[in-house]
């Protein structure tokens, strides 16, 4: 249906509210990438279509919830985006008794209808069972990865159906809309986005009002067309929060967008969103297409005389195109190159026109900002980064996944609170932020407090939010490398530094993997990094050395002993180390029947042992052994 | 309006880049990725310059002049130690890539380079990917014959497919903005051949002097964009004085 006024969607609002309110069990099937994966569509299926079997009351949309039904209400069971909590998917949630069961599988089904649904008892062996205590946690309250968190972006992550409007709807979507439309002047919306204090998610930190206020400003003094742009192409290594918020929120994305393009003047935005992407796109496009219907997009939106739509646009598969003027020449069809921004895009953007571009996650805090006010965000965070962030934890950590915390809360408490500490009890190495713009810290400086301007102080950097953790048994000089690798394959070659710079790096740092490095190639990666970040064109290239760079200033000692010493202390880098068996041996012969190049030698029941110059260090020997009885040094 | 270069006052107009201001007052910024024909494009970086403003003491900035626009009351200075750091790491680079192009040789040469002092990279021939030809033939010829596959380090110039382009006219216009030479266009036997495009093409006579002139298609292409004949076109540019001056001589004008 088609809101023709404000009135009409407020009615459709108070329905739809009216029918929640009926429901007796509310069945959220995590649905983001991971559970999927997981068989998550299977599950929900399977679970709408057993309760009926059982003769449960069951709905799978929330309209029909509405109006009179038995025995105390429908369950409303539907999927929905990522819950956050990756590790331990698929997830089904249930409320309102806050019920979370974990790792679910298909056999599952019978008994979560039958015990739970129908019976209204806990299952408690699909129960998250915490690593510290072994305790059987009940839901997301008694949960310490999610009571730590705040969340504001992912806040109806996972807790709507992403592909139905009228979910969104109930749960207060469109409210922010109607109130920029009906309460505010454009320059009012603008002041409310500058008062929060907000700035760009993406990783640059910008104040994404004084963005705005300059992109009104070149528009009022050289005319033009206005843009929006959703920058969706997120691709550091480790990081899915914008898949996320797309998968999970879609409808957020293109309402914080209708906001900003009615503050901004705009009747024309595009979401650019990466092509490994597909269910966020389909989610996107399927909740522009709804959105599109029922009057909330296209022209003349809820009768206000404002227009404004939106195209979505696949990426190529690039990563420099998540850098914003190679977004736009994308965009343009153009191939994705960077350009000099010394004419910023906010006057010569897509199609040489004013143009604003935001991250995902910018533009699903807009909403929030315009209902509840610049004060409310500028209340959570520092005094210079306000509101909250999300990251994925990802790494040598217990809890993966996905998290959002007030800006300026520790690592530590991010890492140990939140992801319940380092796997398997090993000690924690480093942190690295920022994706390949970043940097990697130590644990001296766990204690800092997650800000734009403290992470780039200590040599890394927000970035978009990825938080790869690293324990003991990774090697710095390898992180690095790795890093610098991905890089080569991402760097457009538009520019000299960044092209040429990168291998040359790259060629450094094998060296000292391999053991062949002397102590002046150390002065070599500086005096290159150096140029590399004062000429380079773009972001990109500017900050490209910064993973190598950050680790030469922490870990220093692992660069020094693979040069000096030929030790790789993780046990990583190939020439460096050797595998030995150590007295642990229980004689079982499963790593003489695994290796792949016959090198270890022994028999039944006695100590084996590998023999150094046939070993190729594969690690097949050590990951099958179960006496802990093969040593790396 | 007025900004200094290396201390000496100059006169710039609106929309000129710090450059084009320099080369006018003949100061010389070294560059590898510039042709007067095409939009400046930053991307050798060789020719950074710092600039600073008295308007606020104590900044300075690197930047690229070819795109750097003229402001006025800028202060220019196109070198100092991290300029000449930067120009001569960005030659060093580009000498492992192409340790036999003349032009970037000349240029360490100047940096007092002989030789690389980065591992020598693998790579087929002497281009430095400034794009230049690809640039020329798309938005100055209009042929798109050539483009740009690939990226970073593997960048690489050539048709489509590395299949000789079928919009390919054979003016050699890439090859005459092409800073290193490595596009070489042969005309021996009749023919002309662009190896590095994979195209041949016949060559069109002059009918007075037997001359080759250029290929069928180059003729064609110009043809349909300018009011001039075919009989002028396939002359020989030595044969061309010769007709005009018959033309006017018959028919009392051009």
């Amino acid at each position: 249906m088609r809101f023709e006024s404000i009135q009409q969607l407020d009615e459709r609002r108070a329905f739809l509210r009216d029918a929640r309110g009926r429901v007796k069990h509310r069945v959220i099937v995590c649905a983001g990438t991971g559970c999927v994966a997981g068989g998550a569509f299977e599950i929900c299926a399977e679970i709408i279509r057993q309760a009926r079997e059982a003769g449960l009351d069951v709905e799978a949309e929330l309209a029909p919830c509405g109006g009179e039904h038995e025995n105390g209400g429908p369950d409303y069971v539907s999927a929905s985006g990522c819950h956050g909590f990756c590790q331990v998917g698929p997830l089904v949630h249930i409320t309102p008794e806050d019920v979370l069961y974990t790792r679910v599988k298909l056999e599952d089904v019978p008994a979560i209808v039958t015990r739970t649904l129908a019976g209204g008892q806990v299952i408690d062996d699909l129960l998250f069972v915490d690593p510290a205590s072994g305790e059987h946690q009940k839901g997301r309250e008694d949960i310490s990865f999610y009571n730590k968190q705040h969340r504001v972006a992912l806040e109806a992550c996972g807790v709507i159906d992403p592909e139905s409007l009228d979910d969104y709807l109930a749960h207060g979507g469109y409210a922010p809309l109607v109130k920029a439309l009906t309460s505010m002047t454009p320059e009012q919306v603008v002041a409310e986005v500058e008062g929060s204090g907000l700035r760009g998610r993406g990783g640059g930190g910008f104040p994404t009002g004084r963005k705005w206020r300059s992109a009104i400003k070149a528009r009022d003094a050289h005319g033009g067309t206005m843009y929006v742009i959703c920058n969706g192409d997120e691709g550091d290594p480790g990081a899915f929060m914008d898949r996320s918020i797309m998968e999970g929120d879609p409808f957020k994305v293109v309402e914080g967008m209708t906001i900003g393009a009615f503050a901004l003047g705009s009747a024309h935005g595009y979401i650019y969103v990466r092509h490994e992407y597909p269910l966020a796109v389909k989610r996107l496009r399927k909740a522009i297409d709804a959105a599109r219907t029922a009057g909330l997009l296209g022209d003349d939106i809820l009768g206000t005389g404002f227009s404004f739509d939106i195209r979505i646009n696949r990426g190529g598969g690039a990563f420099v195109c998540g850098e914003s003027s190679a977004l736009m020449r994308s965009l343009e069809g153009q191939m994705g190159e960077p350009r000099p921004k010394y004419v910023h895009s906010t006057e010569k953007g897509l199609y040489e026109q004013p143009t604003v571009l935001n991250n995902v996650e910018s533009w699903v805090s807009i909403p929030p900002i315009i209902e509840k006010g610049a004060g409310w965000f500028a209340g959570m965070g520092t005094e210079k980064s306000k509101g909250t962030k999300a990251f994925s934890l990802v790494g040598k950590v217990n809890n993966t996944g996905l998290v959002e915390v007030p800006m300026g809360v520790t690592m530590r408490e991010i890492i140990f609170d939140i992801g319940g500490g380092i796997i398997g009890g090993q000690k924690f190495k480093a942190v690295q932020t920022g994706g390949p713009s970043g940097g990697c810290l130590p644990e001296s400086l766990l204690d800092t407090p997650v800000d734009f301007d403290t992470l780039t102080a200590a040599g890394s950097m927000m970035g978009s939010g990825g938080m790869i953790v690293m324990d003991e048994r990774n090697c710095m000089v390898d992180v690095a490398k790795y890093f610098v690798n991905f890089l080569i394959q991402e760097s457009c070659g538009k520019c000299v530094p960044c092209r040429e710079g990168l291998p040359q790096l790259h060629a450094i740092l094998s060296r000292i993997c391999e053991g062949t490095a002397v102590a002046e190639d150390i002065g070599r990666i500086h005096a290159l990094a150096r140029v590399m970040e004062t000429a380079s064109l773009c972001a990109l290239g500017k900050t490209s050395a910064y993973p190598v760079l950050s680790t030469l200033k922490y870990f220093m000692h692992e660069y020094e002993e693979h040069i000096r010493d030929h030790r790789c202390a993780g046990g990583v880098c190939k020439a460096l180390i050797t595998y030995s068996v150590n007295d642990n041996c229980t004689g079982c012969l499963l790593c003489k029947k695994a290796c792949p190049v016959e090198a270890i030698t022994g028999e039944k029941k006695k100590k084996h042992a590998i023999d150094p110059g046939i070993c190729t260090r594969c690690g097949v020997c050590e990951s099958v052994c179960n006496d802990n009885a093969i040593t790396v040094e | 309006m007025l900004l200094t270069i290396d201390d000496t006052r100059v006169e710039a107009r609106e929309g000129q880049t710090l450059w084009e201001v320099a080369a006018e007052n003949g100061i010389e910024i070294p560059t590898l990725c510039h042709h007067e024909a095409l939009e400046p494009r930053g991307a050798c970086r060789i020719c950074m310059v710092e600039i600073s403003n008295p308007k606020w003491p104590g900044w300075s900035r690197l930047v690229t002049s070819c795109v750097y626009p003229a402001e006025p009351g800028l202060v220019v200075r196109t070198n100092n130690d991290e300029i000449h750091e930067i120009r001569r790491t960005i030659v060093d680079l580009l000498m492992a890539r192409c340790p036999e192009t003349g032009p970037v040789l000349e240029l360490g040469a100047k940096y007092g380079l002989t030789e690389s002092s980065f591992v020598k990279r693998e790579q087929d021939d002497n281009c430095i990917l400034c794009g230049l030809c690809v640039r020329t033939c798309e938005d100055v010829i209009g042929a798109c014959a050539i483009g740009v596959s690939g990226r970073g380090a593997i960048k690489k110039v050539g048709p489509a497919f590395g299949v000789g382009s079928k919009t390919c006219i054979g003016c050699g216009a890439c090859a005459h903005v092409c800073p290193t030479g490595c596009i070489q266009v042969i005309d021996e036997g009749g023919k002309r051949r662009i190896p590095r495009w994979g195209v041949e093409f016949e060559l069109v006579r002059c009918p007075e002097s037997g001359m080759p002139v250029s290929t069928r298609e180059h003729i064609e292409f110009v043809r349909k964009r300018v009011s001039v004949g075919r009989e002028v076109l396939e002359t020989a540019p030595e044969m061309k004085r010769k007709f005009y001056a018959r033309k006017v001589a018959s028919e009392g004008h051009m």
